[in-house]
Parts: structure tokens; sequence; C-alpha cells
């Protein structure tokens, strides 16, 4: 039998039972649509989750100096430049970026307009400094340079921080919302080796000026990120160690040399500081394994959907013995009855597992608009808590057609064992 | 046209006891032979009809029909054999519901190996038309008389231009006057060359067919030829 003679066939004998075929079809489809909603949730939080609240760069190695060792002791075990120029020469690094803490505490206070609302309050604020590339992406305003003494120092602020004080902060405060457009260019004053809490360094304070020149990632999340050079200088002027750096961050020229670098890297006696990268892990395992939960019980009810299908099948296929044997009687082989009960149950399948998917996706962008509306903003709300990937789609509809075809697996073989010359005699 | 020989088919009950149906028949049938086979009921009339036609395959002898050995084809092979070489019209017509006159006439059709199309539809027409039902083709079986199904069932059987027709008690189901039509057609048929087995209990059908054939024990006997 060819495909087109095939298809007619399972037309014709759809279009005779429209209701039972829609209703098997509706079973599927409420399998398939639980599915897709649940894997295209789990999908979309745990996008979220990687991209806003624990954003990993993949290719990126945090490289710390360990915390309490021999070496340090001895000398050794310190991120000074001749550590760094070896971490470089490592196969698959591609760039490494320092980073040195400001060694002395550091407060703002800050009395004045604040983009229309009047502020006054005095922070305690910590501040890195990184080697140019690892912000540079996302810095808007001049080059993120040491412009020297006396001139506003060029700050980072981690967009986490931003999004905790326009969700949570800001509404609490009535202060307005910000965009990291508009946060470019904020100065504000700081005071290094100066403390409200803390003993200051014996050294003298330095009084700066600061001004925010972009919004990013990889930004120190309680405090700024400052040009590396800045940092050398402020401690070099209160007499701190302005030689060893507080960590370097390695780029990789890819995410698969992470196990190998990082065992070079221990080697060497330093420390991975993952914690991001295990923080961000957790969650995701969480959101993963709440997703599978709720996938497995989508494929349950897919399999009762197929159990309704087998069961709708062979009440068919009795009622349509007589059909059948014709179909014999005019030269349709076992093989040909299978396809015909496999085509009918593909066509519901197919049918069921479009709807579903279908419904999901409307679903989903129902929810969406709903949460937009009416859930108060918070931390990292996104626009969608939803992600539907091709292959989910696809899945979804290969999905319904499977649990069909399970279905009228048993069937279709009892159709196609009949016997001809029984079913027509009399 | 059709050669059988050594024909035995059991049947196991379901008490696990055999009942031989038929028990080393022989048959031989002519191109263009009319051919009716009379018997009492449970002879195995129809059990014969099947065996030659190729769709009962669970019996001992050989088979030969329009040089088609039934012997040892697979399923496939024999599905394609009812579909080119034989054509079956059954008592209670056993026509497809859903379907329209025309439909059920090209069913043969999705079963050919093409796609049916528009040629099929004309050649259904133009069977519908040789069985006197070209203006009916497109109602559905239950709008028709019993005697117009068993017409569009014939038709069903020639779709194919078979080169035998099997026939089990065709007027079975139909009173006196709609029979005898349908005699006349398989008469027609027959004088067009076609070779037609028939099953009858009707005295009418079994006076039309050239030579009358007696299924008793599981044996056939010539009847001799008709009057
Ligand atoms: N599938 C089967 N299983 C067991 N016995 C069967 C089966 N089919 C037919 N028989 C038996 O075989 C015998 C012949 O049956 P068959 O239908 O060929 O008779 P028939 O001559 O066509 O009868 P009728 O004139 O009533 O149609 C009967 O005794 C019947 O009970
Ligand atoms: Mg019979």
């Amino acid at each position: 039998m060819s495909p087109g003679a095939l298809s007619r066939l399972v037309r014709l004998s759809l279009s005779r039972d429209r209701r039972g075929a829609l209703f098997s079809a509706f079973g599927v489809s409420v399998g398939v649509g639980a599915l897709v909603f649940f894997v295209a949730l789990g999908l979309g939080i745990s996008k979220v989750v990687r991209e806003k609240v624990f954003p990993v760069d993949a290719a990126l190695v945090d490289v710390v100096p360990p915390q309490i060792s021999l070496g340090s002791i001895l000398g050794g075990g310190q991120l000074d430049q001749a550590t760094v120029d070896r971490l470089l020469h490592l196969d698959g690094v591609t760039e490494v970026y320092r980073k040195m803490n400001v060694r002395v505490p550091a407060v703002s206070r800050y009395d004045g307009d604040f983009f229309g609302s009047r502020i006054r309050m005095g922070l305690e604020i910590l501040a890195v400094g990184v080697d140019p590339g690892l912000v540079k992406k996302d810095v808007e305003l001049g080059d993120f340079a040491d412009p020297g003494a006396g001139r506003p120092i060029p700050a980072v602020v981690s967009s986490r921080l931003l999004e905790l004080y326009n969700k949570s902060f800001a509404p609490a405060r009535r202060l307005p919302q910000l965009s990291p457009q508009m946060v470019a260019g904020f100065e504000f004053p700081v005071v290094f080796n100066s403390s409200f809490v803390a003993q200051s360094a014996p050294g003298p304070a330095v009084p700066a000026k600061a001004q925010i020149v972009g919004v990013s990632d990889r930004g120190l999340l309680a405090g700024i990120t400052i040009p590396l050079a800045v940092a050398m200088r402020i401690n070099a002027a209160t007499g701190q160690d302005a030689q060893t750096f507080t960590g370097v961050t390695l780029r990789l020229s890819d995410p698969s040399k992470v196990p190998k670098v990082v065992a070079q890297v221990k080697e060497m006696g330093f420390e991975i500081d993952d914690t991001e990268r295990r923080m961000s892990e957790t969650a995701g395992a969480a959101v993963a394994l709440t997703t599978s939960a709720l996938a497995l019980l989508s494929v349950l009810i897919c399999l009762l959907a197929a159990v309704n299908i087998a069961h709708a099948l062979s009440a068919q296929v009795r009622a349509r013995a007589k059909e059948i044997g014709v179909m014999r009687a005019v030269g349709a082989s076992r093989a040909d009855i299978r396809r015909i009960i496999l085509g009918e149950a593909g066509a519901v399948g197919l049918l069921g597992g479009l709807a579903g998917t279908v419904a999901a996706v409307a679903l989903s962008l129902a929810l969406d608009h709903l949460a937009g509306r009416y859930l108060p903003p918070f931390p990292f709300k996104p626009e969608t808590f939803f992600s539907f990937p091709p292959w989910l789609w696809l899945g979804g509809v290969a999905l319904g057609v499977l649990a069909a075809l399970l279905g009228a697996f048993f069937p279709s073989r009892r159709a196609a064992a009949m016997d001809p010359a029984r079913t027509l005699a009399g | 046209m059709i050669t059988a020989r050594g024909l035995s088919r059991l049947y196991v009950d379901n008490d696990g006891s055999a009942v031989r149906v038929l028990d080393g028949l022989d048959l031989f049938v002519g191109p263009g032979e009319f051919v009716a086979i009379v018997g009492p009921s449970g002879s195995g009339k129809s059990t014969l009809l099947h065996v030659l036609g190729g769709l009962d395959v669970h019996y001992r002898g050989e088979v030969i029909v329009d040089g088609v050995t039934l012997g040892g084809l697979s399923d496939a092979a024999l599905a394609r054999f009812r579909n080119q070489h034989v054509g079956f019209v059954f008592q209670s017509f056993h026509l497809i519901p859903n379907l329209s006159a025309a439909e059920n006439v090209m069913l043969p059709a999705f079963f050919g190996g093409g796609t049916p199309g528009g040629k099929e539809r004309r050649r259904a027409e133009e069977v519908l038309e040789r069985v006197g039902l070209g203006r009916k083709r497109d109602r559905a079986p239950t709008q028709l008389s019993g005697g117009e199904r068993q017409r569009v069932a014939i038709g069903r059987a020639l779709f194919c231009r078979p080169k035998v027709l099997f026939c089990d008690e065709p007027t079975g189901n139909l009173d006196a006057a709609t029979g005898q039509e349908i005699i006349d057609i398989f008469r027609g048929l027959n004088q067009d060359g076609l070779t037609v087995l028939t099953v009858t209990h009707e005295e009418r059908m079994s006076a039309a067919a050239a030579r009358v054939l007696r299924l008793c024990e599981g044996r056939l006997v010539e009847e001799g030829a008709s009057r």
C-alpha cells in the first residue's frame, strides 16, 4: 500500500468516528500539554537562575590563594605577578584578569539629589580593582583606566545589586527605578581608609570621588569594581600590600578545558573559588529535580492516554472486523491492516500532540501576562517564566505520536491477525 | 483457470476434536466457465471458496488459480493475488458504511500499490455503469436497496479486472426478482469471458450455471449439465 493510499484511508476512517478520535486526541493532548508546560517552566526558571540570579560564565575560572597554607608561611602560595605570568601560560588559558581588593575600609556619605529624590545616607563600601578586560564589555563611559589622583574613579556596579535595588530597596523607600543607562555617570564621594565600624589603617584617609560607568554581571555584589591601577595606587598610598593579588580570573578558550586547568592550578598550590558556580548548580539541580518530577507525572498522563487509545482501538477493531475482512479480501495484507490501525492512531497522536503543545504555549503566555500584570515586582522577576526551545515543540508532538502508537500496538496486531475467512462468512 | 488437487481442510473445534470439512477434493474449472456449487449447510462451500480465493491458507493440497500457485505464497503475495486476479462477492455485501458507492468500488485501488486518483475514480464509474448503478455512485450504502448494494459489491469485485469471480450465495439476502437481476449480471459477465464460481442454494442460479457441483462429504460430485 502506498503512503498516499494509506493517508487517504486513514482520513476516511477517522472522519467516520470524529468524536471518538477527538476524545482519544484529547487524552493525548492533556498528557503532552502537561509535559510541555512543566518542562518549559523548568527550562524557563533555570534560564533565569543561570542568566540572572547566578550568571556563571562557564569559560571563566577564579583562582584564589590558599586560605591557610604552608606556602604562605614560607613565602609561596602568593598571587604575585610572576604567578600570574605562569597562569597565563597554562594550556587553554587565553587571558588572565588580575583582581586586587582595596585593602582598607571605605565609606561613602551621600547627601544630595538622587535621580529626582533627595537622600542622605552613609555606607560602608568594598572596592576591588580588576584588569579592565574583565568588565570592559559593560563599561558605557570612558575606558575604565586610572584617571589619576583627584579625578573621579570609574566604578562598575553589579547588575544583581541594581536588580535588588530596583525590586526591593527602591519600592520600599519610594526611590525611582534605575536602568544601567541611567546610573552611568552618577557620581558619589568615597573616603578610603575610613570606616564607621572597623579600625582604619595607620595611613592617611584618602578622599575621592567615584563615578558609575557601567553595570556588569562580573561586578562585586556588595561594592564597587574599579580599575586595578586605582586599587594598587590606594593600597600603596595607605601603606598596604600593593604587590600580590586577591584573585585571578582565567579565561579559557573552551569550557571543556576547565577540569584540566583547575587541576594544574591546584598543583601550583592555589585554590578555585567556585562558590558562584556551585550555587548556580545547586539552584539548577533543584529546578531540574522539580521539573523531572512533574515531567514524570506528565509522562504518566501520556501513558494513561495510551491505555485509553488501546482500549478504544480494541473495541473499534472488534466492531470493524467485517470491514477489515473486506479489505483483506480485496487485497490488503496483514501488514497493510496493521499500518492502517497504526496510521489512524498516529494521526490521533499527532493531533493530540500538536493540540497539547499549542495549549501549553497558550497557557504559558497567559500566565506570563498575568504575572506581568498582577505579581508585584521582585528581584530577578523575569519577563517570562517559560522557555520553549524548538526541540520541546518537536518533542511534544513526537511524544503524542509515540503514546498513540504505543496504545495502538496490540490492537493493530490483533486486527492484522484476524482471520478474514471467519469474519466474512455468513 | 482453477485447478485444485487433493484439497483438505481441517477445523479444530474448541473441544480439540478435528472436523474434516474438505477431504481430498479435486476441482478443474476452465477459463470462461460458469460453475455453481451446491450442498447442504455446513458442508464446506464457503471454506472451499476461501481456500481457492487465497483468503484461507490452512489447507493441504494444491491450488492454482489464473496461473498462480497459491501454496507457499507470502501473506503479501497472497494479498496481491486477491487484489489482481480474483474478485469476491458475499451474501451480505460487506460494504463499508461511510464510503459512497463509488468509493466502495474503488477500495481495491487502495491496496494495488498506487494512490487512488482520478483514473481510479473514472474506472469506478465505468464499473458502476456496467452493473447498472451509474447514477447512484455517490450514495451511501444505507441509501441503497439490497439489490443495489450487491451491485456495488459486484462492482468492487470487478474493479481490478479479475479473471475469476468467487461468489458466496450472492442472492441469498435478496428477493426473487432482485436475485434474478443479479443472476443476469453474472450471466452477462460470464458471456464477456469472466470465469464465475458461485456457491448457491438458489435453483435459478444453478440453472444459469453451465455446470453444477455438489459438495458432499468433503468432495465435489458433478451434478451433470444444467437443463
Ligand atoms: N473457523 C472455524 N472453526 C471451526 N469450524 C469451522 C470454522 N469455520 C467453519 N467451520 C465449520 O466448517 C464447516 C463448513 O463451514 P462452511 O462455512 O464452509 O459451510 P457452508 O457450506 O458454507 O455452510 P452454509 O451453507 O451454511 O454457508 C461447518 O461445519 C462449520 O461449522
Ligand atoms: Mg457458507
